[in-house]
């Protein structure tokens, strides 16, 4: 299966997605006003990705800005993933923010609340 | 109306960041947005203070994005915008055109979060996050909601009627500055 690397503008996020490795990347902002058309290829990945999916997934999520439309497909993605957790994968999101940035703080906690999958908040 | 869009165009307190008047278009609201950003990068050297206002600035000029309606009248365009700074708080001021039955529909939901507490907010947010179907312009119900978590309630909205069809969505949000906590 194809890697998908996206890279980042001013209002969308650099996207490193790498099936070979389990590891898929977010970075950057995340400020389209419809983010759906942004988000779509990146979903339709995901579903090819879960049908041969590697042992171990590690999903990490930097972002600068992140406003509430690409939450709502963030979320939409994520969610994908909580099913090959409970199929016995080893899933893991990790969710970065900078020490001052309490709107991403709040963000990943509001995330790690409604997803069932391990979900770590990092302080950069 | 006239009146009090005017008070914004003579205030005094505090000094003028940025203001805009026209059309919601992505273009336009993107280049707000990086005009606001690029300001605050020279003249806010808090960067928490600094995120805040910018986290809080898309969120309000993409809602009026999701949710205008092409209405103009007596010179005063679809969309007004104002970032004023005061010594201790910045005050964001947007107004926008909406039909009545939006309108009556965003009061009703206005009401209804003001009610909420903190945690009950937050408990309504996460609901929807989980339940709630994107708009066609891409709107995901949010916007509001996340307004109000991220300014702590800070905010004024008034809904001026302008003729029998068309009301003037106005908001104040009141930002502090950290520096001065």
């Amino acid at each position: 299966m194809n890697n998908l690397i996206i890279e980042g503008t001013y209002k969308t996020p650099n996207v490193a997605l790498h099936a070979d490795m389990g590891k898929l990347e977010f970075s950057g902002r995340s400020i389209p006003e419809n983010s759906v058309e942004f988000y779509f290829p990146i979903g339709e990945w995901v579903e090819k990705y879960l049908e041969n999916p590697n042992e171990i997934t590690t999903i990490m999520i930097k972002f600068e800005y992140f406003n509430t439309s690409s939450s709502k497909s963030m979320f939409e993605i994520l969610k994908k993933f909580e099913k090959l957790f409970k199929s016995g994968k080893e899933v893991l999101v990790q969710w970065f923010y900078e020490q001052e940035d309490e709107d991403m703080q709040e963000s990943g906690e509001d995330f790690r609340e409604i997803l069932k999958i391990p979900f770590e908040l990092i302080v950069t | 109306m006239i009146s009090q869009l005017l008070k914004y165009e003579k205030r005094e307190a505090g000094e003028l960041v940025f203001s805009y008047k026209g059309n919601p278009s992505s273009q336009m609201i993107n280049l707000i947005i990086q005009l606001v950003e690029s300001k605050l990068e020279l003249s806010e050297n808090n960067s928490r203070t600094r995120k805040r206002i910018i986290n809080i600035l898309i969120e309000v000029l993409q809602n009026i994005f999701h949710h205008h309606d092409e209405f103009t009248i007596l010179n005063f365009n679809s969309l007004i915008f104002y970032l004023f700074r005061s010594y201790d708080n910045y005050l964001l001021v947007s107004g926008n055109y909406l039909r009545k039955e939006k309108a009556n529909g965003l009061m009703h939901k206005l009401n209804n979060f003001f009610t909420l507490s903190e945690n009950d907010l937050r408990d309504t947010y996460l609901q929807t996050l989980e339940n709630g179907e994107f708009s066609s312009k891409g709107g995901a119900g949010l916007g509001m909601m996340d307004i109000i978590r991220k300014s702590g309630g800070n905010l004024n909205h008034q809904f001026i009627p302008v003729d029998d069809d068309h009301y003037f969505f106005l908001i104040e949000i009141k930002i502090n500055s950290e520096s001065y906590e």
